[in-house]
C-alpha cells in the first residue's frame, strides 16, 4: 500500500520556487543577509559546479516542455479556429495561458530568474563566469 | 504543544521530514517547504541557519537519500544506527527552537 506516488515535475517545481524565493528573499536585503546569501551561491560554486550543470539540464528540460505545450495550444487554436464560424482567440488566451503554465512555462519562468541571479552575482564571479560556457554547451 | 510550535517553523519542519522520512513524505515536505519561504524573509533566513540548503540542494540534484544519514553504522547493543539517534537529537533541537518562534534559531 504505497500511497505517496512519486511526481518528478511536481517535484522540481516545488524545488524550483523554494530556491527562487531563497533567492529573491535574501538578495533583497544583502547588508543584514550577506553571509546567508553568499552561502546560498556558494553552494552553486561547490562540486566543480555540478549544480550550474544540473540547473542548465533543468532549463533545457522544461524549455523543450514548453516548445511542446506551445505546439499544442497552437493545434488547439487552430481546430477552434476551424470549428467556429466567428472565432476570436483572444477570448481563450487565458486559458491557452494557463496551459502554457502548466506545461513547464511556470518551472522555467522560476529557473530563469534562478539564472539571472547567479549570473549577475558580484560575490561569486566564478558562479557567474561558468554560466556563459554552460549555456553554450546546451 | 511542540506541534503548535513547529507550525509556526516551517521550514524546519520540512527540513525534518526530508531527513527522516525520506521518499515518503518528500513530495509533501518539498510542496510546504516551497509554500513556506515563498515571499517569507523570516522563513527563508531560518531555513539557511538550520542547514535546510544541503537537504534541498540534494533534492535538487535528484538524491533521494539525504546525506547525514547515507552513513550508517550500527550501534553495539543494535538499538539503532548512530545516524537516526543523530536525527533524534536535531529533532529536538528544532522542537526547541520552533518554541523560541522569532527568536535567533541555534542548531547545535
Amino acid at each position: 500500500m504505497k500511497k505517496y506516488k512519486f511526481d518528478e515535475l511536481k517535484d522540481e517545481e516545488h524545488i524550483a520556487i523554494a530556491l527562487a524565493s531563497l533567492f529573491r528573499c535574501l538578495a533583497a536585503t544583502p547588508t543584514d543577509d550577506g553571509l546567508r546569501y553568499s552561502r546560498l551561491q556558494h553552494k552553486f560554486a561547490e562540486g566543480e559546479f555540478e549544480k550550474v550543470d544540473r540547473l542548465m539540464e533543468l532549463y533545457e528540460k522544461y524549455t523543450l516542455r514548453t516548445r511542446a505545450a506551445e505546439a499544442r495550444v497552437d493545434t488547439e487554436r487552430r481546430e477552434r479556429f476551424d470549428l467556429y464560424e466567428d472565432y476570436d482567440p483572444a477570448d481563450d488566451e487565458d486559458e491557452f495561458l494557463a496551459m502554457r503554465l502548466e506545461g513547464g512555462l511556470f518551472t522555467l519562468q522560476l529557473l530563469s530568474l534562478i539564472t539571472g541571479f547567479l549570473a549577475t552575482s558580484a560575490e561569486q564571479p566564478q558562479v557567474s563566469a561558468v554560466l556563459p560556457r554552460a549555456f553554450a554547451s546546451y | 504543544m511542540h506541534r503548535v510550535s513547529l507550525a509556526l517553523n516551517e521550514p524546519a519542519l520540512a527540513a525534518v521530514a526530508f531527513r527522516r522520512k525520506k521518499k515518503f513524505c518528500r513530495g509533501g515536505a518539498l510542496r510546504v517547504l516551497g509554500y513556506a519561504l515563498q515571499g517569507d524573509l523570516e522563513n527563508c533566513r531560518t531555513f539557511v541557519d538550520i542547514f535546510g540548503l544541503k537537504t534541498l540542494f540534494a533534492a535538487f540534484m535528484k538524491k533521494v537519500r539525504s546525506l547525514s544519514s547515507s552513513v550508517s553504522f550500527r550501534t553495539t547493543d543494535g538499538s539503532g544506527s548512530v545516524a537516526d539517534r543523530q536525527n533524534d537529537i536535531e529533532w529536538l533541537h528544532i522542537c526547541d527552537a520552533g518554541e523560541q518562534e522569532h527568536e535567533e534559531v541555534q542548531v547545535r
